[in-house]
Order: structure tokens, then sequence, then C-alpha cells
């Protein structure tokens, strides 16, 4: 009788069990898991693309006069840093406390409430012989550590230069590439009516000022072009009866005729080591690729074909050259080694293409494209895959890239209320296609060059 | 009919008899009795007594407790001592070449007109987004494409296709949590698998704001930065670091990435994140993944 009980007992607890069994398993399987984790671990894989919170202070000095220099240093740097899209300077007008020296750590706090991530401060001293020293520290606010120091020492008519370095060199540190700013602009500047327009080259700083005419506008000027290694421009002028490439020295004001070709030259540009120029010439109605060694005069013949063949530009490392062609049947872009040979087609989107540029950095080339009547302003890899457009209008056209490139300037024509009438100005946008903004100049303005960093 | 309800109500026994016989028992059989022991009660002398075992508080209470060490405070003085010892400049350039030597007024200098300043940009930059009337949206591809925008007004925009990324990015979190090694057993690491997700979404909401990319740079899409961060109870982040410094250094873009990272998790505008105090044990170390490819629309 004892041992049925016990059974009976055994059997329902059994029962019990597999009956709760299920009920754990059912909940561990829907509800609960037990990690028992060393770390966490997070994985960030979208971020916010805005520009640094930057607090430049004015670079402090004695004299009323070093006052005065260094707040326009500040101003300046503070411009060049914002212009680029990257950076937002706080207003001078919510510092708390400023520091007086340069020789103390900052009080970070200060800084931090204003959500300052980095902090520039300065100091300028006027020294004997009309000399001037600058220096400066970039802080990281949040890491409370130094990223930079520097001084400089020059003649004090180059104040607006240091300020320009400075900024190079806070734009190096913060974002990893060189800077820009130290840069100048040869442009196409442009007066009167459209059947008497005037067209000089002119050149300035790449914020706008310095603001100088190279040429009287006799002569109707295009493509003008910067070398990378000496003062020197080159571009076409139609300044005898036949439009031809001319080199034009900054330093002397001196211009000449590149080369005794039995046609029309155009679309110049210089090799990256500044000792070729690669032109296109165009004769009996056909049109080749030529390059002239600037030390020998030698020109030498690089395309073949009964299309025209356009627009060169070397690659940074001088390998390899690409051009326009139509050569397919419509305008579209190519890429060959710089001896002429290996022609490949890389773009194949639709509309037409124009006017490559190969990007200082080497990763992405600049183009002009023409599409469903309209002209955009586009980058694409060097094998002509990712094509990004990133500016358009009824006329953009001339791509040229800032010394870093990470920028693009190019030439808009705004087409006004008359037949034919029309406004030229100057832009530049970030290759992200992010900060459009017009470069102001004196009057209305095309076929922008940058300029390398000045040496 | 029958013979099927015969045939179903056998094989119901045989499954209940199965699960019966073949799982284990989950609660012991009764004991068998024991013949009954005789058991001298003494006192427990206070030396043989064990201690109860420690329960671990969080780092704040422990502070508190113990006001000599306070690390803020230390970490003050660092500052202090530092003001009196500033770094050196770090670099003393050469002179410059005067370029006032060049001459950039050749022949015919026409004076220009009064170029405006900077101030004339700022207003053409405000101007500039009237293109885009909406605010950029923070997490759209940081790479503009006029191509992309024009298409995107002609077909309809598919979004199964983002919440499928979003659910697989989901997936793979749960996956990565479900696959790591149990390494502490202690009682506050045992969390919900809805816990473990809700913790990576508040640090990783959180972060997400604070951390600016510069989508520009050379091959900003493949840079992947590793930051390990150590969080206080309250849920501020204490100290962060590289753990990846080796594979970034010598390029200058990637040490610009890895210290934007670093400025991201060390926002105090990001902070603090809002974590259960009781589960501190698991969130005070955390490793953080800045991957920025999914912005790249990779």
């Amino acid at each position: 009788m004892n041992r049925k009980v016990t059974v009976r007992k055994n059997l329902i607890t059994r029962l019990q069990s597999v009956f709760f069994g299920f009920i754990i398993l059912v909940s561990l399987n829907f509800l609960t898991f037990q990690s028992a984790l060393g770390e966490l671990k997070v994985d960030i894989t979208r971020g916010t693309v805005k520009p640094l919170p930057i607090a430049v202070t004015n670079f402090i000095g004695k004299t009323q006069q070093e006052i005065e220099l260094g707040q326009s240093i500040s101003g300046i740097i503070r411009a060049d840093l914002e212009r680029s899209g990257l950076f937002q300077a706080i207003d001078n007008q919510a510092f708390i406390d400023v520091e007086r020296t340069l020789d103390t750590v900052p009080q970070f706090k200060n800084w931090r409430i204003l959500n300052a991530q980095a902090l520039v401060q300065g100091h300028v001293t006027l020294i004997s012989n009309n000399r001037m020293r600058a220096q400066f520290r970039l802080w990281d606010v949040f890491a409370q550590q130094q990223m930079i120091g520097q001084v400089y020492t020059t003649i004090g008519t180059n104040w607006r230069r240091i300020s320009h370095i400075v900024a190079d060199a806070i734009y190096k540190r913060v974002t990893g590439e060189e800077g820009y700013f130290d840069s100048r602009i040869v442009y196409i500047a442009e007066t009167g009516s459209l059947m008497r327009r005037i067209k000089r080259l002119a050149i300035m700083d790449q914020d706008g000022e310095n603001h100088h005419f190279l040429t009287d506008g006799s002569s109707l000027v295009l493509t003008p072009r910067f070398s990378p290694s000496r003062q020197e421009i080159t571009y076409m002028s139609y300044h005898g009866k036949v439009p031809r490439v001319y080199i034009f020295n900054i330093d002397t004001g001196r211009q000449e005729v590149l080369g005794d070709f039995p046609g029309m030259t155009f679309a110049p540009r210089f090799s990256p080591d500044g000792n070729t120029v690669i032109m296109s010439m165009a004769k009996d109605g056909n049109t080749e690729i030529y390059t002239m060694d600037l030390r020998t005069r030698q020109a030498k013949r690089l395309t073949r074909h009964s299309a025209i063949d356009t627009s060169p530009h070397y690659s940074p490392n001088g390998k390899y050259i690409v051009f326009n062609s139509d050569r397919s049947g419509t305008q579209q872009i190519y890429t060959m080694n710089a001896n002429g040979k290996k022609v490949k087609r890389i773009s194949f989107g639709k509309g037409r293409y124009a006017t490559p540029v190969w990007s200082p950095r080497g990763d992405l080339i600049a183009f002009t494209k023409m599409a469903g009547g309209k002209f955009y302003i586009g980058v694409m890899g060097n094998d002509g895959k990712g094509e990004r457009l990133l500016a358009d209008g009824f006329l953009v056209e001339s791509p040229t890239w800032s010394p870093n490139g990470r920028v693009i300037m190019f030439f808009r024509e705004i087409p006004k209320g008359k037949l034919g009438d029309k406004e030229t100005k100057i832009y530049s946008i970030d290759l992200t296609g992010q900060n459009e903004r017009e470069i102001v100049t004196p009057m209305e303005a095309s076929d922008p060059a940058w300029s390398p960093l000045i040496p | 009919m029958r013979s099927s309800f015969l045939m179903s109500l056998v094989l119901h026994v045989t499954v209940v008899l199965l699960s019966v016989i073949g799982l284990p028992y989950l609660q012991r059989t009764p004991a068998k009795e024991n013949m009954p022991m005789v058991v001298e009660l003494v006192s427990i002398a206070s030396e043989t007594n064990l201690p109860a075992q420690p329960i671990r508080e969080p780092e704040s209470k422990i502070k508190q407790a113990n006001p000599p060490l306070p690390i803020p405070a230390k970490s003050e003085t660092k500052v202090v001592l530092k003001q009196k010892r500033p770094e050196p400049i770090s670099k003393i350039l050469p002179e410059p070449k005067p370029t006032v030597k060049r001459d950039l007024n050749p022949k015919p200098v026409a004076k220009p007109k009064r170029i405006l300043k900077p101030v004339a940009s700022k207003k053409l930059a405000k101007i500039t987004p009237r293109r885009k009337p909406t605010p950029p949206d923070p997490f759209a591809l940081v790479l503009k494409n006029l191509e992309k925008e024009i298409k995107t007004t002609q077909v309809a925009i598919k979004p199964k296709k983002k919440n499928k990324s979003k659910k697989s990015d989901f997936e793979q979190q749960i996956a990565k949590v479900l696959t790591r090694r149990p390494i502490n057993e202690s009682s506050s690491s045992r969390i919900t698998m809805t816990e473990m997700h809700a913790m990576i979404n508040t640090i990783r909401t959180a972060i997400m704001p604070c951390w600016n990319l510069q989508p520009g740079a050379k091959g900003a899409q493949n840079i992947v930065v590793i930051i390990g961060a150590s969080l206080n109870p309250d849920g501020r982040v204490t100290r962060a670091w590289v753990k990846n410094r080796s594979v970034l250094i010598g390029d200058p873009f990637k040490i610009a990435a890895a210290e934007a990272a670093q400025r991201a998790i060390l926002n105090q505008a990001c902070q603090p994140f809002k974590l259960d105090p009781k589960k501190y044990d698991i969130w005070r170390d955390v490793t953080l993944n800045f991957n920025p490819s999914e912005m790249f629309g990779r």
C-alpha cells in the first residue's frame, strides 16, 4: 500500500517536472538569455556631418598696434576655416574668459561650456626692422591636450600670408589633409556687353584679397593654368591672328608664345613637375594632343586619331593623362599612358563629358557633363566608376581642384532677363557636394584655376 | 473514424509516456529515511566565522565613502601642474620667403573695385540651401549626388530596404551578443537579450549626434576606429583611448578620424548614457566600433 502511494507520488512529480520543463524552455526561448560579458561592444555606424565648433581667440599683443594686428590675423583664420565648411567659428562675444598668455594651459571647462571642441590661442609681437612674430597653439578641448603649436617670423607686410599659413596648419591637424588657404586663384575677369566682351587675366588670393590684373584686355584670353613649380601661368590668347598657347611669368610680367605650331593651339596644362606643357593642336580639321618640353622646346604628338582629342590633363604622378575625345561618336573621357599608349574609355554615363581634371590627391577626376539640356560638375574614380554630380546649372564649366584635392572651383553662367544676356560667376564646392559658395570678384569671372600652395 | 481516433489516442499516450519516462527528473525523489543522528550544538568562535560575501557597490558609492581619494580632485591637481609647465612650442618655422618681392602689379594695373569681405560669402552660403529647402538629414548618405536626387524624385522610395538593413543590423548585434563567451558569472551580469539590445542602443543613439565625420577625407569610408572607454556609474565617460592605434598610425587621415571618434565619446553634450546602474558590471568598460561605411551606402 505504502509502495503504491510512493509510486503515485513519483508519477505526479514527474508529470509536474515535464510540465514545468516545457514552460521553462519556452520562456528561455522567447524571453531571456543569460549573458555574462567582459566588455560591452557597440557598433557605431552612423554619425553626423557638421562643422567642428572651434574657438579662435584674438591673438594677444602688448601695444595697440599688436592688438589690432592680432585681431586682423584671427579674423582671417576664422574666415578661412569657416569658408571650408568644416569648421564653425564660435562668436568671440560668447567667450567666458580668454587667457592673457600662451604660457598657461587654458581653463578647458570654460570652453567646454561653449561646446568648443578646438581652441586656438595666439600671440603677435612686432619686432625691429618692420618684422613680426606670430605664435599660436591649437588645443583639443575634450582631450585637454595641445594638438599643435608653432612660431612664425616674417616681415610685417606678410601678415595676411601668416594668417593663411596658421589656418592651413589648423586645418591639417584637425582634418588630416593639407590646407589650401595659402594659395591663389587666376581667372578671366569679364567686362562689357555680350558683343564687346573684354576678357582679362586676373589673379587674387583664394579669399578674394590682393586682386590684380595681369593683362590689359587688348587680347582675348582663355583657360589660364598655374605652373605647379614656378610663378608661371599658361593660357590661350587671341594675341595674333591665330589663337595660341602662351606662358606668362608672374614675377616679370613677360609673356611668350609656346612653340611654333602650324595650327591653332589651345587647352594647355602643365605637367606635375612643371617641365612640360600638354595641349591640343587643331590643324586641317583634326585635333590632336601634343606635349612641349619647356627646357628643350621639343614638341611631341601623343594621339593619332581622326576624332577630336582635347582637354588633356596629367595624373598627379605624371604617369597617365586624362582627356576627352569623340572617337566613340560622342564626347567621352579617356585615359592613356603619358606616352600616348593604352587609350581607355572611362566614362559611360548618359550625356557628353568634357574638361576632365585629375585631383591632386589622385583618387578622383572632376569633369563637366552635359545631359538633358543641363550642365553638371561632377567627379568620378580614376576608372570612371562612382560618378557623382555635385553642381548644376544652365552652364557650369571648367572645374579646378584646390591644392589639397578637397574643393572644386568652377564657373557658372546665369541667364538674365534679356535674350542672350548672362552673368558669369565663380563658385566653389566641397567634393562631398556640400558647402557651395560664390567666390566674390570685383567683376564677372570665368575659367578659374587654383594655384598650388605658395612656396 | 473510430480507428483514427484510437490511433490518435495511442500516439498521444505514447508521447506522454515517453516524456514522463524519457525526460530527467527536475525534482529529486524523496530522500530515504535516515537513522537519527546525535548532533552536539556548540557556539562558533568569532575567528572561524566566515565574513559575509562582499556586495559589489557602484564605484560612485565607494568614492563617496572614501573622500581622501576623489578622482576628480586628483585630475584637477594635474591640470594645475600642467599650467605651470606648458607644452613647448613644437616647431619653429624658418622665415617664410618674402612674397612682397613678387611684383604682382604689372603694367596695365587697373584698380579693382573693393572686394567684398568674407561676410558676403557667408551670405551666399546662407542662400545656397534654397535649392535644398529641407534641412540636411544627418542620416542620409554623406556624399551628395545630384543624379541620385533627380532619380529619387521620379521613383518612389522603397522604405522596405531601409527596414531590412536596420533589421539586419539588429540581427547582427544579437548574433554577436549570442556568440560571446561567458566570462563572469556574477548575478548582475545576467541580463536578458532585450536589456542587452536596449543597452547597446542607448549608447549608440547617444553617441551618433556627437560623431562628426569627415566624409570628404581620402578613403574615409574604409577607416574603422576602435575606441575603448571606461564609464562611471552615473553613465559618464571617464577615459577613452584608441584601441587600434597601430593600424592608424602614419596616415594623417586615419589619425584625424581616430581623434574625431575620441571626441565623440568624450563629448559631454552626449552624456550621461542613461543605463541601468544595477547592470554597471556590464557597461563599466565599453568598446566602440566606429565604422562609417554604411553612411557611404556600402
